[in-house]
């Protein structure tokens, strides 16, 4: 059961119940950073194959991906916070998903799209590695070949709220 | 007083990585380019970031497990990659698909046509700066994918062509879906027409890039679109019809001016060709089973199962190890939206191929890439590899 | 057929190369096979595409397969197309696992280049004078020949050739990805 999104105003009271002065404000850093960073989670486009159709169509105007605060899809991994492998990743291809992934900033998640990304999928074969989390570490699986734009979708909002309930480290 | 040596300044090579990560090359294609200036020297694609091994784990597989893999090959218009391969396998066999299911198969591979012309004309439109097509494309492709969902429940990988026949048959009301779908496609396109035609950037970044002669596009292996652009008047619909497409009445664009530009206009002709076959399929949609009946090669009726104990032994036994083929050789060639897609199976007498290998249209369309290249500027790379319309699921295989 | 002679492409070949043909047939899609030998084959594809009564100028694919345990040998086929009048050829050379090469026609045509690279690479057959004898497809550090029968499958040899890329991916970076594989330990006990 999931609570009810938190209303504006009860963002202004503490935690030891004292009441706040209108026009000040007092919460917890670390909520207030992590509120500001989970709606707006920028990911880098890491589409190789068939998933990264599916990952356009969330992007596009029926599945809008921008409402949950992905408003671009960043090419350069600089400007990015997460990457979502989405496609079948053959071995060529890994030292190039690693490096992007060292070149993101932190704090950064991994998304595994798709049966290829998480487990090899449909192919078991010697050009196909089994799974990008030989390399990465993945935050969430997202099974289906190729999984719909809402699976994505509730896999961002699952990030969303793994970042809500994590600590401020890098700060 | 000092004297320094003059460099050389005439002559700089500058060479540039498009890499496999990059949002304007279409999937992981790695280019490596080299500049002088703004102005192309040389360019050499890098392929194999996609390779799947496909042929190799055919081999592992029967005849019925391998249709699933195909569909990745081309991901954008999956109907077509079965296709191929469902024509070769009953070649091979010697068997055929009843009329209904014929029909059916034509609607479905021209809805492939459509929903492959609209990525290609989603993507090429925005690597040039036009965003709002790519919007729109998506906004009818989601319609066909509608459509494709209704049918079999999955959007992209359908499977629903096997040999002898189709999976399943058409639910009620999909002919009227499809209809209302066709009533407001030709009112999209001169959308899609308004919004480039008449915009003189995209002209200019399109218009005489990437000539392609005659002689070369035959040289090269070139097909499908890219090649009726230069004046090569090949459809193996019309040259070598398959799968009922002589009973049908369509035009085949081909113009000889072999630019971008040309290339473009062919696309946008063939959509609005497809949609005239679909409206003639609808008409002429007979009544009738979907699928064949063969004693070895093809599965039992579902319904029949129930009734008797050999039936149900006989369909575990053909879908877990499959049927006996028979030896020999066949090649099978369909036009799909990029080009010649071809399948050669050998087969040995076994319930495996012993060989397959996929003639993909994508992969000699880009390999004349360094030959065109060189003299445009870097910019307009970008202009032609969207205006080749590969695939690198297809390429890499 | 071709119309301009009323015969097919490959009793055409047979009248011009007479004895050096040595099988020809008709595969079950109904296209022309003639088997030449590998000494032939230039000869043959300067015929087939310069010749006006053949003039087959479309390559469509060229490909191998691997024979090498029943008769070991691999057979590399050729396959060439004319547009304007949409005749077929397709021509198959043998060669023995001792002295597995054939000479390159991509002289004659460009797209022969990366059919040619891809085929090199895959099967370990030499193609000779290649202008560009690059891996197309396998990354570098690759140097078996996959599409060979003798390469496997599946199961634990396949694992083991995994396990290489792994353990050389793992020392390079500093993140210790999965080496397990439950699917695996499954079956091994």
């Amino acid at each position: 059961m999931r609570k009810a999104p938190r209303k504006p105003h009860e963002y202004l009271k503490t935690v030891g119940g004292i009441p706040s002065v209108p026009g000040v404000s007092t919460t917890k850093l670390d909520e207030t950073i992590n509120w500001l960073r989970k709606f707006s989670i920028w990911p880098v486009s890491m589409g190789l194959a068939c998933c990264a159709f599916e990952m356009m169509s969330a992007g596009a105007s029926r599945f809008d991906i921008a409402r949950f605060g992905s408003e671009v899809f960043r090419a350069s991994p600089r400007q990015a916070d997460l990457m979502i492998v989405a496609g079948r990743v053959s071995w060529k291809m890994m030292p190039v998903v690693r490096q992007i992934y060292d070149q993101m900033a932190e704090p950064k998640w991994v998304i595994a799209m798709g049966a290829c990304a998480s487990c090899g999928g449909v192919f078991n074969n010697y050009a196909i590695a089994p799974g990008v989390d030989r390399i990465l570490p993945v935050d969430i699986y997202v099974p289906g070949c190729p999984p719909r734009p809402e699976a994505l979708l509730q896999s961002l909002l699952l990030i969303q709220e793994k970042l809500h309930k994590s600590k401020v480290e890098y700060f | 007083m000092k004297t320094y040596a003059k460099k050389d300044v005439s002559r700089r090579v500058m060479t540039l990585n498009m890499g496999p990560q990059h949002p304007a090359t279409h999937g992981v294609l790695r280019i490596e380019l080299e500049l002088e200036g703004e102005t192309i020297v040389k360019a050499t694609p890098i392929i194999g970031y996609l390779h799947t091994g496909v042929e190799k784990h055919s081999e592992a597989k029967t005849y019925y497990q391998n249709i699933v893999m195909y569909d990745r090959l081309d991901y954008i218009a999956p109907a077509m990659n079965n296709m191929s391969y469902i024509g070769a396998v009953e070649r091979l066999l010697g068997i055929g698909a009843p009329p209904r299911a014929k029909v059916i198969r034509v609607i479905l591979l021209e809805l492939s046509r459509i929903k492959s012309h609209l990525v290609w004309l989603a993507t090429a439109a925005h690597d040039t700066g036009a965003m709002t097509v790519l919007l729109y494309c998506f906004r009818e492709r989601e319609a066909v994918m509608k459509l494709y969902e209704s049918l079999s429940g999955a959007r992209m990988m359908q499977s629903w062509i096997c040999p002898g026949g189709l999976r399943g048959d058409i639910p009620d009301g999909w002919t009227i879906m499809i209809k209302a779908f066709l009533d407001e496609f030709p009112a999209r396109i001169k959308e899609y027409r308004a919004l480039l035609e008449r915009n003189p950037i995209f002209l200019k970044r399109v218009k005489d890039i990437g000539y392609i002669s005659r002689e070369e596009a035959v040289a090269y292996g070139l097909s499908g679109p890219s090649a009726r652009a230069s004046g090569v008047n090949y459809d193996l619909r019309r040259n070598r019809p398959y799968g009922g497409y002589n009973d049908y009445d369509f035009e085949v664009p081909v113009l000889t001016d072999g630019c971008a530009y040309a290339r473009y206009r062919v696309r946008m002709e063939e959509m609005i060709q497809a949609r005239s076959i679909i409206l003639q399929a609808l008409v002429k949609l007979p009544n009738g089973p979907v699928r064949a009946e063969h004693p070895i090669f093809l599965a039992p009726p579902r319904e029949k199962i129930h009734e008797n104990m050999e039936t149900l032994i006989k369909h575990f036994k053909f879908f877990t190890s499959g049927f006996k083929a028979p030896a020999g050789e066949v090649y099978f060639a369909t036009e799909t939206g990029k080009g010649e897609l071809g399948f050669y199976i050998i087969s040995d007498g076994s319930e495996k191929p012993y060989r397959v290998k996929i003639r993909a249209p994508s992969f000699s369309n880009l390999s004349i890439l360094p030959r065109i290249a060189p003299g445009h500027m870097l910019s307009d790379i970008v202009a032609i590899i969207g205006s080749l319309d590969i695939v690198l699921g297809e390429i890499d295989r | 057929m071709h119309q301009i002679l009323d015969k097919k492409p490959v009793d055409i070949l047979k009248i011009l190369m007479g004895d050096n043909i040595l099988d020809s047939y008709e595969s079950q899609d109904s296209v022309d096979v003639a088997v030449i030998d590998r000494q032939d084959l230039l000869y043959a594809v300067g015929l087939i595409r310069d010749n006006p009564a053949l003039d087959l100028r479309y390559l469509s694919f060229i490909t191998a397969i691997d024979h090498l345990e029943t008769e070991k040998m691999f057979h590399v086929v050729y396959e060439f197309a004319n547009l304007d009048y949409d005749s077929r050829l397709r021509i198959r050379i043998q060669i023995s696992e001792k002295e597995p090469w054939v000479p390159s026609i991509t002289s004659f045509y460009p797209s022969a280049n990366w059919h040619e690279r891809e085929m090199m690479e895959m099967f370990g057959i030499e193609v000779r004078e290649h202008p560009d004898p690059r891996k197309l497809l396998l990354p570098d550090w690759v140097s078996e020949h996959p599409l060979r029968k003798s390469f496997p499958h599946g199961g634990e040899e396949l694992w083991k050739f995994h396990q290489r890329t792994i353990e050389m991916f793992n020392e390079k970076s500093d993140y210790q990805g999965r080496t397990d594989d439950p699917w695996l330990e499954r079956f091994i006990e």
